[in-house]
């Protein structure tokens, strides 16, 4: 199994996931992706995922487990494609 | 001073309040029972504050400042945040003496935990609370261990740690009645490929260690073969705090079951308390 350890985490991805727990930046996300992402200094892959819903680039890159899980859960991914996308990810390290 | 008169472990799990019916009515009825007879146990010890241990599912902290343990020494704590966790306590009310003396006392015991002044207590406190049928709880000390970002706390320290907790309720001033409280687990796995498998064999092993009353083999096992359980089981420390605060003796397994449809190992237990660790 993959431990994600901190030399690893993409900083800036995962404070995009750690800030949408906020309601209003939930409701900024959905009203405009491209705009909200515009505040962080993403790279390029991890903007592209998230704006293409891409779980698997996104599961490939350095994401906590528990905040890729609460990103899932803010957009309500259905559990089976959630966990589909965590081990075609796996899969294709 | 004041008395340990309960120590008790119980599992959290969101789907039972976000997915509740993934699993049958027979797993539904069996574990609601096991958990109103464990809040019917901690009812019954008639505490007058209770020590949380849990766990902070990024709620508090992020990776820009993440302590490895906590000591939340409010007068108040916020409920649950969390969009699925609906008719949660806006608030809960703390003990900030019998925290600011467990803060005091763990440094003196040669730990440094870190503390808040004001936390954001998530499902992980609010829902052994919730199904225990707490309606209103006691004073709580949260005692948050890092368990969502590696490094985490080594299991011996969690034990040491414990102990610790115990030997400061036993010298706060006052008489008043104190009950330890872990959250989490057992094995499980959360945001990974793994996710809904139960290491059934680590839960066994573990729970069997914890009934051994053998700390040091206990310790050993878990930190061998905790890392293979599930990123979810590295709360298991959290149990191992409580297995230290009760002396490493006297554990009673409540209930168990494995319920991949709820993604956890879910287990309820509490220790018997020998008088001794009162006097």
């Amino acid at each position: 199994l993959v431990k994600v350890l901190y030399q690893v985490l993409d900083y800036w991805l995962n404070r995009v996931f750690f800030d949408l727990q906020a309601p209003a930046a939930q409701a900024a996300y959905r009203a405009d992706r491209a705009a909200f992402l515009a505040r962080y200094p993403l790279a390029d892959g991890a903007r592209a995922a998230l704006l293409a819903d891409d779980f698997v680039a996104l599961a490939q890159r350095g994401c906590n487990p528990y905040l890729i899980r609460l990103y899932a859960l803010i957009l309500k991914v259905p559990d089976a494609q959630f966990i589909a996308a965590l081990r075609a990810a796996a899969g294709s390290r | 001073v004041a008395r340990l008169v309960g120590v008790f472990a119980a599992s959290h799990m969101p789907p039972m309040v976000n997915a509740p019916d993934a699993a049958g009515p027979q797993v539904r009825a069996e574990a609601f029972a096991a958990y109103a007879s464990l809040g019917e146990r901690l009812r019954a010890c008639a505490a007058e504050a209770l020590v949380l241990v849990g766990p902070d599912h990024f709620q508090n902290f992020f990776v820009d400042n993440l302590p490895g343990i906590l000591v939340g020494v409010g007068e108040s704590h916020e409920g649950p945040a969390e969009p699925w966790m609906k008719g949660a306590p806006e608030r809960f009310v703390g003990h900030p003496a019998l925290g600011a003396h467990l803060l005091d006392s763990l440094y003196g015991a040669g730990f440094e935990p870190a503390f808040s002044l004001h936390l954001r207590l998530d499902h992980g406190y609010a829902l052994p609370l919730r199904f225990g049928g707490i309606g209103e709880a006691p004073p709580i000390v949260p005692v948050v261990i890092n368990a969502v970002q590696p490094p985490f706390p080594r299991v011996a320290r969690c034990y040491a740690l414990g102990a610790a907790i115990a030997d400061a309720v036993r010298t706060f001033p006052g008489g008043e009645r104190v009950a330890v409280l872990a959250s989490d687990g057992l094995s499980h796995s959360i945001g990974e490929p793994d996710m809904g498998r139960i290491d059934t064999e680590f839960d066994a092993g573990f729970l069997r260690h914890m009934g051994e009353s053998e700390p040091q083999a206990l310790l050993n096992f878990a930190e061998r073969n905790i890392h293979a359980a599930g990123n979810g089981a590295q709360e298991m420390r959290n149990w191992v705090v409580a297995h230290g605060a009760a002396g490493g003796t006297g554990f009673e397994k409540l209930y168990y079951r494995a319920v991949p449809e709820w993604f956890t190992g879910l287990c309820l237990a509490t220790w018997n308390l020998e008088e001794r660790t009162n006097s």
